[in-house]
């Protein structure tokens, strides 16, 4: 018997239309087998510590705006600056990357050099 | 009371599908049935908003802060309460994990979808070693077409079955069914048949999936009893 031979399994094709689920077993309560909330936590937190794992759900903030760029450019960076760049487009009113990167710019430009 | 999770940190790995699809197949049954969407993308709670007629309901109201107590809430009131997060690595991730009674790890047949599939296992498996606890996964393969098996996916599933990790023998298969559910918002069970090819095919699908997975939970809790029973022997003696 080759190694495929084992790796043959059942037939996942569709005909199991006539199975009825029993579901009576599983009744709603508060705690079964689960642990303690508090030290759950904790292990959870000590993992996502130790793999580096986001301490928060990662959110890309959408932009309100609809206005075309005629050219493009592609920003690679740090989630939480190019959000706070979003939000910054989004404080302004809805304005372009390119406008708030243009009011950038100006404001760098008006500002005095050492 | 079971509380599911599907858990993959890649995304589009059909972590929503999936559980959409089971969610609809358990209340199908006539189980009371509970979705968190706990995904800062929302994709179950906004299909939710747009359906006419769920069988189950849809929380959003909950955050990495909250997630437990709103999975104990919800346990307290439906049989099975389903959580979708997010295709990334968080925190979020291991602490729905180290809540839940049976993690589902779905994986589309590349090898693409592999290599985070393994890293979600790793943290499963690291979430039961400082916890000196079983937390009970099993892993699905997803978007798979019914009849033809890729080298891909066999050789995935040799790896799998290799390293001695549990598979689930069902597949989530590849359906149009699956996709307009989406796009049509509304449960596979609320597509036209006259319209849908395969319709038959996609709801046998997803009731198998919900078989098995319920035999899973029946397994991981004799489990769960048999050690507590020995256990319990131990202390006595």
């Amino acid at each position: 018997m080759s190694g495929f031979a084992k790796l043959k399994i059942e037939p996942t094709d569709d005909n199991d239309g006539g199975r009825e689920l029993d579901l009576s077993d599983f009744a709603p309560t508060a705690h079964e087998r689960r642990g303690d909330p508090e030290t759950d936590q904790a292990i959870a937190d000590r993992i996502a510590r130790r793999r580096g794992l986001a301490e928060e759900p990662v959110q890309r903030v959408a932009l309100k705006r609809g206005s075309i760029v005629n050219d493009k450019i592609f920003i690679s960076g740090p989630l939480v600056v190019l959000n706070r760049f979003r939000e910054l487009c989004n404080d302004l009113g809805g304005k372009t990357y390119a406008e708030v990167l243009e009011r950038l710019m100006d404001n760098w430009d008006d500002q005095p050099r050492r | 009371m079971a509380i599911i999770t599907a858990a993959n940190s890649k995304g589009g790995s059909g972590k929503s599908t999936l559980i959409i699809v089971l969610a609809s197949a358990l209340a199908e049954s006539g189980a009371s049935v509970s979705v968190i969407d706990a995904d800062p993308q929302r994709t179950i709670g906004k299909w939710a908003k747009e359906c006419e007629r769920l069988k189950f309901t849809v929380r959003t109201d909950v955050d990495e802060n909250s997630i437990r107590r709103v999975i104990d809430e919800e346990a307290s009131k439906a049989q099975f309460v389903l959580v979708d997060i997010q295709g990334r690595e968080s925190r979020l991730m291991s602490r729905v994990i180290m809540a839940c009674d049976l993690a589902l790890v779905p994986l589309a047949p590349s090898e693409f979808d592999a290599d985070p599939g393994a890293d979600t296992v790793a943290v499963i498996a690291e979430c039961e070693k400082d916890s000196n606890r079983r937390i009970p996964y099993r892993i699905v393969f997803n978007r798979t077409n019914p009849a033809i098996r890729t080298t891909s996916e066999k050789e995935i599933m040799e790896d799998i079955r290799e390293g001695g990790l549990p598979l689930m023998t069902a597949h989530l298969h590849d359906r149009q069914a699956y996709r307009l559910m989406g796009r049509r918002k509304c449960s596979i069970y609320d597509l036209d048949p006259e319209k849908v090819s395969n319709l038959e095919k996609a709801t046998d699908n997803a009731k198998q999936i919900a078989v098995e997975v319920i035999e899973a939970l029946r397994e991981e809790r004799e489990r769960l009893q048999a050690a507590t029973d020995k256990a319990a022997e131990g202390a006595v003696a």
